[in-house]
């Protein structure tokens, strides 16, 4: 049963007019073959008008209930109640078959929202929806639903409860998300949705606001901002129940749709700011968080400053948490984490520090609480790749060194190498840690230098020096034990591509090659010192006037006196 | 376009005849003008799931009896031309 609201007076002139339509489609005729089917379709007009709806109008004209009393109760109830509220005759009128809301007129949508307030609990959540997106087809029919109904924290809390409940009882929530996503469309048609969706934020739930404002048509930094709000709320306002998630947490509905936003995920991070506890203490699941944090950090490699402030606030709130002693929920392996996204700004452990606004103590602080907390292997395994670009910078297409991109490359790997041993890595991971970069670093370097056909040459020099082993029967241990440091390596791999290249080019003697090329004498002292007296050796022999001072240069960025100390001590 | 039937005669004034027919019924079924109600049946006037298929059902009529004049005017043309055509057949 439904209803029928009219107009009195305006209801009355279209019966009229309805009647003389009836009349004067009654009156046509002809009996040429060709009219036929005009007249059918005359008729059947005529049927429709006479036949059906004057009686139906004339019923409501003449004050007689149609068929029934007019609901007053549950969702049936509230349009014409609404609607009667507004001054509307209403009456009950028979649903015709299969009949689903699609559009609303002005008054229906106004009688909607105004009934809707106070009748928020129903259980009827496909009825709802129903009419929560008959209003929201249209833009006038949404922004008057949106003006007469104020309870949206209530509806938004009860669709909430009826999500949790259907997830508690293994029940699908496609008809719960439906409704939120309607009520969503049609808080977007509000006077002012950035306003309500703040309220929202500081008064509903959070498991009820959440939902609603990702899904209204807010800018990625409000919903960033709003959804910080809401983890704050989480942990902080007395009155937020989080037992209310008690099958999918604020961060399973949240933290993915902030994901696919990375500037709104960088507007959450901005949000909390130097307490990210929120975050840590959201119960996510490792994968979420993996996503979030990816689409927060910087991809261009220039914004070293916002990678720094990012990195600052969650390694160091991180420390915060691990100073309490009192593990967060979830099992988030939050020094793994965290050292992936910091792989991509090694440099700012080392030499760039500043350009992430770290000093040094802050760099070398951060790094070790990667490492001693889970994020060694990572910062192992993924140092090579890092290390591409840097290397690809040590010389430039002049031929010209970038000494400041040795010195990254070299004082990133000291700061690592240093962090590491601290932290006693196993022999066997260690092992592994100082001889894979080298080697990739071999090849970058040689690539940069000369076509693909020398990178051959390139590792037999390494080789030579002894800072690659000849082969794979090689143990890997006699070589570790006199290179104590990737970084004294990495010096030496730097010096010889640029002696090298020198000899090619022409600004060595040819003959130099062979010295360069002989097999090293071993000692037994530190290889790095020993690389070194031979660099400056060759040096002191080969090499006279700007062509000394260039690889002078370089010997003393890449095997200064700290590196050299550190691998020998 | 309408087919004649069966017996129809080639006589251009009787196609000529016939024409106007058509053209008359055309212009009576216009000046019903069921159109007119469309906007007296509007959410100003009434509401509800009945009203909304009053409106639909009113709109489609509508829309019916329009393509219905159209047809008859198109038929009525054709039924000149063959009038006018020195062999009609």
């Amino acid at each position: 049963m439904s209803y029928l609201a009219v107009d009195p007076l305006a209801i009355r002139r279209l019966r009229g007019a309805l009647a003389d339509v009836a009349d004067g489609l009654s009156r046509q005729h002809s009996s040429d073959p060709l009219a036929a089917a005009a007249l059918a379709t005359a008729r059947a007009a005529h049927h429709e008008v006479a036949d059906h709806w004057l009686g139906v109008i004339a019923a409501v004209v003449d004050c007689r209930a149609l068929t029934g009393a007019v609901p007053s109760t549950g969702l049936d109830a509230l349009i014409p109640t609404g609607l009667a509220a507004a001054g509307w005759r209403v009456t009950a009128a028979p649903t015709p078959p299969g009949w689903v809301p699609r559009h609303l007129s002005v008054a229906e949508a106004t009688a909607l929202g105004d009934r809707l307030n106070g009748a928020t609990t129903t259980n009827d959540l496909g009825g709802l929806t129903d009419l929560l997106r008959a209003a929201a087809a249209d833009g006038r029919t949404a922004a008057a639903f949106a003006a007469s109904f104020t309870e949206w924290a209530a509806l938004i809390e009860h669709l909430a409860r009826c999500r949790q409940g259907r997830l508690f009882d293994g029940q699908p929530t496609a008809e719960v998300d439906a409704a939120v996503a309607a009520l969503a469309d049609l808080a977007g048609a509000a006077p002012n949705p950035g306003l309500l969706a703040g309220r929202l934020a500081t008064d509903a739930a959070p498991d009820a606001a959440g939902p609603l404002i990702v899904r209204m048509d807010l800018g990625d930094v409000q919903v960033g901002v709003l959804v910080a709000e809401l983890f704050r709320r989480r942990i902080t306002d007395g009155r937020v129940q989080v037992s209310a998630e008690r099958q999918e947490s604020l961060a399973a509905a949240l933290l993915p749709a902030l994901a696919r936003r990375p500037a709104a995920a960088r507007a959450f991070l901005d949000e909390l700011g130097d307490d990210p506890d929120p975050l840590f203490w959201s119960g996510a699941d490792p994968s979420t968080v993996r996503a979030l944090l990816a689409a927060a950090m910087p991809v261009d490699p220039d914004a070293a400053a916002d990678a720094g402030r990012v990195l600052a606030q969650l390694i160091d709130g991180y420390q915060r948490v691990l100073d309490r002693r009192i593990p967060p929920p979830g099992e988030v392996p939050w020094g793994v984490v965290l050292a992936e996204i910091s792989v991509p700004w090694l440099a700012l452990f080392g030499p760039a520090r500043a350009r992430g606004g770290w000093d040094a103590g802050d760099a070398r602080r951060r790094l070790d609480l990667l490492v001693a907390h889970g994020g060694a292997a990572v910062l192992e395994d993924r140092s090579s790749a890092w290390m591409a670009r840097p290397a690809a910078r040590v010389q430039r297409a002049d031929g010209a060194l970038d000494l400041g991109a040795i010195d990254e490359l070299t004082g990133t790997w000291a700061a690592l190498d240093d962090s590491l041993r601290r932290h006693h890595l196993a022999d066997a991971a260690d092992r592994r840690f100082w001889v894979e970069p080298i080697a990739t670093l071999v090849n970058l370097v040689a690539a940069e230098q000369a076509p693909q056909a020398a990178v051959g040459g390139m590792r037999q020099l390494a080789q030579q020096w002894g800072l690659l082993p000849d082969d794979e029967s090689q143990a890997l241990a006699a070589a570790d034990r006199g290179w104590d440091t990737r970084t004294g390596r990495a010096g030496a791999v730097v010096f010889l591509a640029v002696a090298r290249s020198m000899i090619g080019r022409g600004e060595l003697p040819a003959a130099a090659a062979a010295d360069l090329a002989r097999p090293g004498e071993d000692d037994g002292s530190c290889r790095s010192q020993q690389a070194r007296r031979r660099i400056d050796a060759f040096i002191a022999r080969w090499a006279s006037g700007p062509t000394a001072e260039r690889l002078w240069a370089v010997r003393n960025a890449a095997l200064d006196d700290p590196a050299v100390s550190a691998a020998c001590r | 376009m309408a087919v004649l039937c069966e017996g129809v005669i080639d006589d251009p004034l009787q196609l000529q005849r016939r024409a106007i027919e058509l053209r008359r019924l055309a212009t009576s079924i216009e000046q019903v003008r069921f159109g007119a109600v469309l906007p007296l049946a509007g959410t100003s006037t009434w509401l509800g799931p009945s009203a909304e298929a009053c409106r639909h059902q009113l709109a489609s009529s509508a829309d019916a009896l329009g393509r219905a004049v159209a047809s008859l005017r198109g038929d009525a043309a054709w039924l000149d031309a063959r009038a006018a055509s020195p062999n009609p057949r």
